[in-house]
């Protein structure tokens, strides 16, 4: 075994070797993989330019404090999400079948995502949107729960409502959400986290609304299509521009 | 890429001496950003002389030619989204994160994804040249060029830039044993790509 293999051997490491370092200031190749090792300069003048567009895009860009955006989503879910509901009704609240205090228990649990989990998406510590994701199961098992288990005799166009009300309760969500990602850098997992709290506006409506408890419509109807427009909106973002590269 | 109009007072705007914290001591990196975040853009200014040497390094390595480019992706993104730097939080990691992004999502762009085109690499079937250190940490770079985006970014995060593999897991949002792996795998290969050139035994 040559030096320089066991010089490459150890490259894995955090700090080289003494005897590492002496290998390396006589052997070329090596002391081209040390840390001092360096690239090519940049070509003198292009750096000046660099320079002067970003003093531009300080004085010109102003300062926006990243909850704004946090915040406006959160009042944009809920809105979407009580407008949702007026429109869906409450039949399923009113219903003789209905366990209130389990349905107000779940209606919370999605107040909370489609608010405080629109903020934790959107925050620059990206834990907090993988947190959120770890979460996210909570919401179909809240909802199957909550379900009076009983399945109304309907036919698939009148359950496919419910995926239909989902989809388009998410638009104006989804829109936004995506305008607020698109000004931080690409990032799947907070894009899906930022598609679940904006699709979670129909749910908390259905929650009210739909009267067919059974677990396969909930899972079928309610939280499948809340899975879908999270993924479309990863996909949809994954194609569009992004303005800025911070996380 | 955003256009910029060039600004012609800018280059020529007379750039006052930064204050110091105390008799001889620079102000500290976080200190410039969270300064600049409160509106004073002589923090930028100085952050940018600071490290953008070394950001072209790390940036070179990873997208070759382009690094201007991506060295100014890096800088405007942290200027245009100043809001979403965490008081407090080391700036050269969350730098080097930007800039890690910046050189991801160029790659992704331009269609470059590794490994780059060929005609760009370095002449790999050169004699060693023990002492001809731009040749040989040119024929290096070549050989990172070769590597999958995701093992160059850790092996140069980790062997050029000095960041430990827990550093590395945090800047880019990934496990530690992920960043390990990447690494594991680049260093390896590596390793194959550099063989020929090494001493004999």
């Amino acid at each position: 075994v040559s030096p320089c293999d066991t010089f490459a051997q150890h490259l894995e490491s955090d700090s080289l070797a003494a005897a590492d370092r002496a290998h390396a200031e006589e052997c070329g190749l090596c002391r081209a993989l040390l840390p001092e090792a360096s690239s090519e300069a940049a070509a003198p003048g292009s750096m000046e330019r660099v320079r002067v567009a970003v003093l531009e895009a300080a004085r010109t860009a102003p300062v926006r404090p990243w909850w704004r955006e946090g915040a406006l989503l959160a009042v944009v879910n809920a809105a979407t999400a009580l407008v949702a509901a007026v429109i869906v009704g409450t039949a399923n609240w009113n219903s003789p079948a209905a366990h209130r205090p389990r349905l107000a228990a779940v209606g919370l649990l999605l107040l909370l995502s489609l608010t405080l989990g629109a903020m934790a998406a959107l925050d620059p510590k990206r834990r907090r949107a993988r947190a959120l994701l770890w979460l996210a199961p909570l919401v179909p098992i809240a909802l199957v729960l909550a379900g009076n288990g009983i399945a109304e005799a309907r036919i698939f166009g009148e359950a496919l409502s419910c995926a239909v009300v989902v989809c388009l309760s998410a638009g104006v969500p989804v829109v936004v959400g995506l305008i607020c990602l698109r000004g931080m850098a690409l990032d799947g997992r907070r894009a899906m986290a930022v598609g679940l709290t904006g699709a979670t506006a129909g749910l908390f409506a259905l929650n009210l609304g739909c009267g067919d408890g059974s677990a396969h419509h909930l899972l079928g109807f309610h939280v499948l299509p809340w899975l879908l427009v999270a993924g479309l909106l990863v996909f949809i973002r994954r194609w569009l521009p992004t303005l800025s590269q911070v996380p | 890429m955003c256009v910029l109009k060039r600004p012609p007072s800018v280059a020529a705007k007379p750039v006052a001496p930064l204050p110091r914290t105390e008799v001889g001591s620079v102000e500290t990196d976080e200190r410039l950003m969270e300064r600049f975040v409160q509106g004073d853009e002589r923090g930028i200014s100085e952050l940018f002389a600071r490290h953008v040497g070394q950001l072209h390094g790390f940036v070179r390595r990873m997208v070759g030619d382009a690094a201007d480019d991506v060295v100014q992706t890096t800088f405007v993104s942290i200027c245009r989204s100043r809001g979403r730097y965490q008081r407090g939080a080391p700036f050269r990691p969350w730098l080097y994160a930007v800039a890690a992004n910046a050189a991801r999502d160029h790659l992704r762009r331009s269609r470059h994804e590794e490994p780059r085109s060929p005609a760009t690499l370095p002449e790999m079937t050169a004699e060693p040249e023990p002492l001809a250190d731009p040749g040989l940490a040119r024929l290096v770079e070549g050989a990172l060029a070769q590597l999958p985006s995701s093992q160059r970014e850790a092996v140069v995060l980790h062997r050029f830039e000095g960041f430990s593999f827990r550093e590395i897991a945090d800047l880019l949002g990934v496990s530690e044993t992920a960043v390990k792996v990447r690494a594991h795998r680049g260093y390896e290969r590596l390793r194959v790509l550099l063989a020929h050139l090494r001493a004999p035994p």
